[in-house]
């Protein structure tokens, strides 16, 4: 074992030859720096608050004052974030964690990579959750058509500067197999994407979502599928208006902080042109109803409008039941408990699965 | 609350040191313990009484043993001392530990498992149990003498430099300290200087690899690059966040007129397991030296029982880490090295071997416990020991390519320079010879730190929070 050594400090002050300047200055620079950081953290109003209804005995209001009111709240965290953001963007071409920096301006989100070991597992529990939901709909007389949208990194691969782990290279295309096997109608929109690729981007170059385009690409993919169902649904007719371009940071350039990075996106609005519409409160009903995530959900960052285009390329009013930072799953367990479902019962749910929620746990928060 | 924090440099630390240096010295103590209790309680307020009742154990027996005489009843004083703090030890730390492996075994049988309420770990326990048993043990051996001030005896123990991670102290090296020590300028701005440089290194080194580390261990099947890679990474992260943290303690002590000794000595161009002892963690191994090895019967009893003892010490000391087996396995692992070691110098079977072999033979050794270490479980580290061996192919899986960042990598290289060259750059600085370059580096080195220190500090906003790897002792 060993000998302690008691005092292996050589010190500067005991070091006649270090040079004076040393005697004082990393004193006077670490006070500066704490003085100035103390007066200008103390000065932020969050920080002279004490959260309220949360334990001290616990620990539990420590926390929340540390990460809340202090944390991210101090002065300097915005530039913080731009500097590390940008020296990393510029010197490495990385993102934050979170997203991948691709070609050409092209962000990817890192949940399109990530793998763990329980994925088969859990990819499994997905399709056994697809087919509980298929059969409760049934009971309601209602056909279950699953519209899974392919990875943003599946499709514009050639984009990426990562390659995607070998292991979810097949998972579309098998998941998709698993689907048909089991019954269930599901458009192969990875082909479809595939084939509109030229058309226009589908998806956008700084955000985890579609394009208007990808959007009626989709929607297109999916009429054939319904309409071969068989089901008797009240038409309506829309017309597609294209909007002036305009500049749109995607939720990805959060990762790159520092840079200007925009696409420039075409919003298109679908309006009803025909006498009906009688929507919620009119006679004809709403016979599908579009169950999903952000890609489908009415937010004021949706500028694909994929109900709208769904319902136009479907030709009949789509009831939107989707919801925004819930995954896929959560939004179709409140639409099963829902009064919607009852009230206006459904011939066709259609519900919009992304491919890269397959392998994740079902999360509340899940985004 | 941990040092590379927004709340202790901004808020504590400027209050601390305000009132500490307007304070006559005799209510100085008072102030640290008051300060440190604080900074205790900021992770919970209701552990503090753990904390507040080992210590006022610790001093009782301290007056108790001073005057018993010396026979049976006093060696019972001990005894029951020592009981009490590992009792607290044991049921803080290994409880649930113990009845995980106890329903392990049963369950094997088919046995219904033993439910129970996990017990929360209060951190630094490990520390302040270690602190209060080697002042109870050299008040026992008459090595030191009982202390009659409980104040200074409790600022001792809850000192905050060195409360929630070490270094791990004897007493009697501050004991002197709390009654009588100097505040110099020269004294203050050498802390700050040590402060930064910890502060730096945990910061701007070990945050940056610790992605790469946990995604390379979190591999199913790693290759052997990912296994190497997820291992070189995670001996770096350690080192850089541990010697970071003793830089940060050992400055932050200098900084109130405190001298701690040294807890880190370049390890990793040690030619031995026994000199890389000598380098790492050594408050640690010094005290499993003085209280566990000794007390073992050390090299008295022969050299079997030697050896025994060796194995032992390392045995106990891993299981002092973690309540896992992943830590027993660590410690049996360097155990087994030091006992051979051992043998192999007593045969005279040691021959001198350069540098360039026995210093890469030894970070191969330490690297392979360092997975063990790290590993979550003992089988998830056999997993990386077969990724080692190639068993899952040999390239880079692209699992955990995309996650192995340019900057990490840049990271690690610079973190490996530094291993390397700061000894060589120590001994430069350190040289009668060079007394023209000395001057010049030694300006040089610190007029880089103050920018790196900023970043450091810039980096700690825009990253996400990140505890101390050693705090989960």
């Amino acid at each position: 074992m060993t000998e302690f050594a008691q005092d292996t400090v050589k010190s500067n002050a005991n070091n006649p030859a270090a040079p004076a300047v040393l005697h004082w200055l990393p004193a006077a620079f670490l006070l500066g720096v704490v003085a100035v950081g103390a007066v200008l953290t103390v000065l932020t109003p969050t920080v002279r608050q004490w959260p309220q209804g949360k334990a001290v005995v616990t620990g539990e209001a420590m926390v929340t004052y540390e990460k809340e009111n202090l944390d991210a709240k101090v002065p300097w965290r915005d530039a913080s974030v731009n500097l590390w953001g940008g020296l990393n963007a510029r010197l490495f071409g990385e993102a934050r964690d979170g997203a991948l920096i691709g070609k050409e301006g092209w962000l990817f989100t890192s949940e399109e990579y990530q793998t763990s070991a329980g994925d088969a597992a859990e990819i499994q529990g997905k399709l056994a959750y697809i087919q509980e939901v298929r059969d409760e709909l049934k009971k309601d007389g209602a056909q279950l058509v699953v519209a899974l949208i392919p990875a943003k990194a599946r499709v514009y691969a050639d984009q990426t500067n990562a390659k995607v782990p070998a292991q979810t290279e097949a998972l579309y295309q098998s998941f998709h197999t698993e689907l048909e096997k089991a019954g269930i109608p599901a458009p192969d929109l990875l082909t479809a994407f595939e084939n509109g690729k030229s058309r226009s981007d589908l998806f956008f170059k700084t955000d985890t979502h579609w394009t208007p385009t990808g959007a009626q690409v989709a929607a297109q993919a999916i009429a054939p599928v319904v309409t071969e169902l068989g089901f008797d649904l009240p038409a309506a007719e829309y017309t597609a208006q294209t909007q002036p371009e305009v500049p749109r940071a995607g939720d990805l350039t959060r990762y790159v902080p520092g840079a200007d990075r925009s696409d420039l996106v075409s919003p298109i609005t679908y309006e009803r042109n025909d006498e009906g519409g009688g929507g919620l409160f009119g006679d004809e009903g709403i016979a599908v109803t579009l169950v999903g995530t952000s890609y489908s959900a009415e937010t004021k960052d949706n500028v694909w409008h994929f109900d709208g285009a769904l319902a136009a390329a479907l030709g009949t009013e789509v009831l939107n039941m989707a919801r925004e930072g819930k995954g896929p799953i959560v939004p179709m367990r409140e639409y099963l408990i829902s009064p919607e479902r009852k009230d206006y019962p459904a011939q066709i749910v259609i519900w919009e699965i992304p491919e890269r929620f397959l392998r994740e746990d079902y999360k509340e928060d899940d985004s | 609350m941990v040092f590379s924090s927004n709340v202790f440099l901004f808020l504590f630390l400027p209050v601390f040191l305000i009132v500490y240096y307007l304070l006559p010295f005799r209510w100085r103590s008072a102030w640290i313990l008051t300060g440190s209790y604080a900074l205790y309680s900021w992770w919970r307020l209701d552990f503090l009484w753990l904390l507040v009742a080992i210590t006022a154990v610790a001093y009782l027996y301290g007056l108790i043993l001073e005057k018993q005489s010396d026979g049976p009843r006093r060696r019972w004083t001990l005894t029951s001392a020592i009981v009490l703090n590992l009792g607290a030890l044991a049921y803080f730390k290994y409880a649930n530990f113990g009845i995980e492996s106890f329903n392990a075994i049963t369950q094997s049988f088919g046995m219904q498992a033993f439910t129970w309420a996990p017990i929360l770990l209060p951190i630094g326990l490990s520390f302040f149990i270690f602190h209060a048993i080697s002042y109870i043990v050299d008040v026992y051996r008459r090595e030191e003498q009982a202390t009659h001030n409980p104040l200074d005896f409790a600022a001792f123990i809850a000192l905050f430099p060195h409360l929630i991670a070490g270094p791990v102290l004897k007493y009697n090296l501050l004991a002197d300290q709390f009654r009588s020590r100097t505040h110099t300028l020269e004294k203050f701005s050498y802390g700050a200087t040590r402060f930064m440089t910890g502060f730096a290194k945990k910061v701007l080194i070990a945050d940056t690899i610790a992605p790469l580390v946990t995604a390379a261990f979190h591999q199913p099947n790693p290759s052997m690059a990912d296994a190497w890679l997820g291992a070189l990474a995670y001996t770096l992260q350690l080192y850089f966040d541990f010697s970071g943290y003793s830089d940060m303690a050992i400055g932050l002590a200098a900084m109130m007129g405190f001298k701690f000794p040294e807890n880190f000595n370049h390890p990793y161009i040690s030619r031995s397991i026994t000199e890389f002892w000598r380098r790492w963690h050594m408050s640690l191994s010094s005290w499993l030296r003085e209280y566990l090895y000794i007390s073992l019967g050390g090299n008295r009893h022969g050299r079997a029982r030697t050896y025994l003892n060796l194995w032992l010490t390392m045995v106990l000391g891993g299981l002092w880490h973690g309540a896992n087996w992943t830590f027993v396995l660590w410690g049996v692992w360097h155990g087994s090295i030091l006992a051979v070691e051992r043998r192999m110098k007593e045969a005279s079977l040691w021959k001198p071997s350069p540098a360039w072999l026995t210093i890469p033979g030894t970070m191969i050794l330490v690297i392979i416990g360092w997975v063990m270490f790290r590993a979550d479980s003992v089988p998830d580290a056999f997993r990386m020991y077969r990724g080692m061996l190639g068993l899952n192919g040999v390239s880079l899986s692209d699992t955990l390519a995309w996650q192995v960042k340019p900057s990490v990598l840049v990271s690690m290289l610079l973190a490996a320079l530094l291993v390397y060259l700061a000894p060589y750059w120590g001994n430069r600085v350190g040289d009668v010879g060079s007394k023209l370059l000395r001057p010049r580096l030694a300006v040089g080195a610190t007029v880089m730190l103050l920018p790196l220190f900023v970043l450091a500090i810039l980096k700690l906003s825009a990253q996400s929070y990140t505890p101390f790897l050693y705090f989960q002792f």
